[in-house]
């Protein structure tokens, strides 16, 4: 069954209208790049998937019912959210906050229970942050501030991972792996990532289908290959944008001032 | 453990509170109390005067406490107190009327819960009309009407007589001499740990900031009112039996967050347990260290508070803070 669906979506703000007629059929097992310029609308589709903001037109559908009757922590368990500016705390430790994924799947008030912990416990194995669990979160870097983000939205385990600029702070090895993690939930299972980002090499390496967003409300979508082609990357970006062919399939991605 | 360290303080403070005072009483003595005859001047002085005064304090202490951690949350500012809203004001103006007219004690009591009643509803009903609600605008109507209540007090202060005048600023430096708690109190107190323990998890996600605990599945809308009228609720019940008591409610929650009690599960009754054994230990100085003459204790608080505070401030700061 179609994981998420948009029908005629409308998003505006502002009295801009950023998202026009949206058509959008998100199946198990994919990951979506969110492609284009600043201000075209991307976190505010994420945010709209995610029912912080409401749609000017248009339904969503997750997994056939409509998102508007779906709230609370059913909905937290199906949807997830990475914030594009991290997690704004009072400080807890890192054990803590990403404890905090798994409340939406909380049993008991008063004690967490031994599969929170382990699903939490693998959550930060997994971004590297076992060893700093005990740490206070004011005191971590940019990098580990964005895995530990990632850990607590892995440990809520939602079918659909919404990520807005996932690489953020994160070096070149960290991007990779991290986000490969993240991959691995989604192929293979019932779950599908949409993830908003700017760097198209790490899209083209990690997605497998791209929503382009050309302003105005414009948008292209579809597989990899065909959207990421040089005539529709330099529409949408300004920018004259050349691919490579490095063989096995895969392409590089160069940019030049128009 | 932090807890059971904070219910040991609590009955240390509570037997320190029972045993203090112009008559001097021995611990043999009290443990003696309930088993003398009815007559026995240690259980009339016991019963009648020092435990409804201690049980008082500890309610106040616990009830400022528990609100003020709401507001730290609700707020997201670590400088808000349960007064900041101006419930407190709307109370003082009340029981201040209530002083100017010569009511009694009953109609003075009456008098500040209508005040602060009146308060949180002319602050909730401002602050949601119209317009979104946020922080900013909810912390800039209470704190507008916060300015008002304070000028209608100073306009009650100056047009009073003389000796009016020494119990308005009594009851504005917050004094326990005449509280009686009443069970509505208790139950208030109660029903806050309760609610509070109830929602610690969510209170937990809702330091991560609105956004976020709505897509962990926190209804933000209904928990932030609920929080609001919470907080009101269990401040205006302290303010009405001990008046405005400043410190407690500001510092406490503090105090525990440093001790390493920042997850609401024991945030909630650890600042319950300080707050009510902080004001008991201060209110058995007020009534003792100047004896027969009687402090409020508002002024107590901030005098011990401070340097204890500053002593947990120091010590936190060399670990991580």
């Amino acid at each position: 069954m179609t994981l998420l669906q948009t029908r005629n979506l409308d998003i505006l703000v502002a009295r801009r209208r950023l998202i026009h007629r949206l058509e959008l059929k998100i199946e198990p097992g994919t990951s979506w790049a969110l492609l284009g310029r600043n201000g075209t609308g991307k976190t505010s589709l994420l945010h709209t998937l995610a029912k912080l903001l409401p749609a000017a037109a248009g339904e969503i559908y997750l997994e056939g019912e409509n998102l508007a009757t779906l709230s609370g922590k059913p909905l937290a368990r199906r949807i997830g959210l990475l914030f594009q500016q991290g997690l704004p705390a009072m400080p807890k430790t890192v054990f803590e906050t990403a404890m905090l994924g798994r409340y939406p799947h909380h049993q008991s008030l008063w004690k967490d229970n031994r599969e929170d912990i382990e699903v939490v416990e693998n959550a930060l194995r997994e971004f590297d942050l076992m060893h700093l669990s005990a740490r206070s979160t004011d005191t971590l870097s940019g990098g580990e501030a964005q895995r530990l983000a990632l850990a607590q939205l892995m440990a809520q385990a939602p079918a659909l991972y919404l990520l807005d600029e996932p690489s953020n702070h994160l070096d070149l090895a960290h991007q990779l792996k991290g986000l490969q993690r993240l991959k691995a939930k989604v192929t293979g299972h019932r779950s599908a990532l949409v993830m908003a980002s700017h760097d198209i090499n790490l899209v083209s390496q990690m997605c497998d289908h791209v929503l382009l967003l050309m302003g105005g409300g414009k948008y292209l979508a579809g597989p990899v290959s065909e959207i990421l082609q040089e005539d529709h990357l330099s529409e949408a970006f300004g920018c004259r944008i050349r691919r490579i062919e490095s063989g096995k399939g895969e392409a590089v991605f160069f940019f030049h001032s128009a | 453990m932090l807890l059971l360290l904070l219910t040991l303080l609590a009955i240390a403070s509570v037997l320190f509170s029972l045993l203090s005072g112009s008559v001097t009483l021995s611990l043999h003595d009290l443990l003696n109390a309930p088993f003398a005859g009815e007559k026995s001047l240690q259980l009339q002085i016991i019963r009648e005067i020092r435990l409804p005064r201690t049980v008082a304090a500890f309610l106040v202490g616990g009830l400022l406490s528990l609100s003020g951690v709401i507001m730290q949350i609700l707020l997201r500012n670590p400088l808000a107190d349960p007064f900041i809203l101006g419930v407190s004001g709307g109370a003082a103006v009340g029981a201040l009327t209530a002083i100017f007219l010569g009511s009694s004690v009953f109609w003075l009591y009456q008098s500040a819960f209508g005040g602060a009643l009146l308060s949180i509803l002319l602050v909730f009903t401002l602050a949601n009309a119209g317009k979104r609600w946020s922080v900013t605008r909810l912390l800039l109507t209470g704190v507008v009407i916060s300015a008002g209540w304070g000028a209608l007090i100073n306009l009650l202060l100056t047009t009073s007589s003389e000796n009016t005048v020494q119990s308005m600023l009594f009851w504005l430096m917050g004094d326990l001499s005449q509280s009686r708690a009443s069970w509505h109190s208790y139950a208030l107190l109660l029903a806050g740990l309760g609610g509070g323990l109830a929602l610690s998890r969510a209170l937990n996600v809702l330091t991560q900031g609105d956004q976020n605990a709505q897509t962990l599945g926190v209804n933000v809308e209904a928990l932030r009112i609920t929080l609001y009228l919470a907080a009101s609720v269990l401040t205006a019940s302290a303010v009405v039996i001990a008046g405005s008591v400043g410190f407690v409610g500001l510092i406490v929650p503090h105090a525990i967050r440093m001790l390493g009690g920042r997850d609401h599960r024991y945030l909630i009754p650890g600042a319950i347990l300080l707050g009510g054994s902080f004001l008991v230990f201060a209110d058995s100085l007020a009534r003792t260290v100047l004896a027969p003459q009687q402090l409020p204790v508002g002024v107590v608080t901030a005098l011990i508070g401070v340097p204890c505070f500053i002593l947990i401030l120091r010590n936190s700061a060399t670990q991580s803070p």
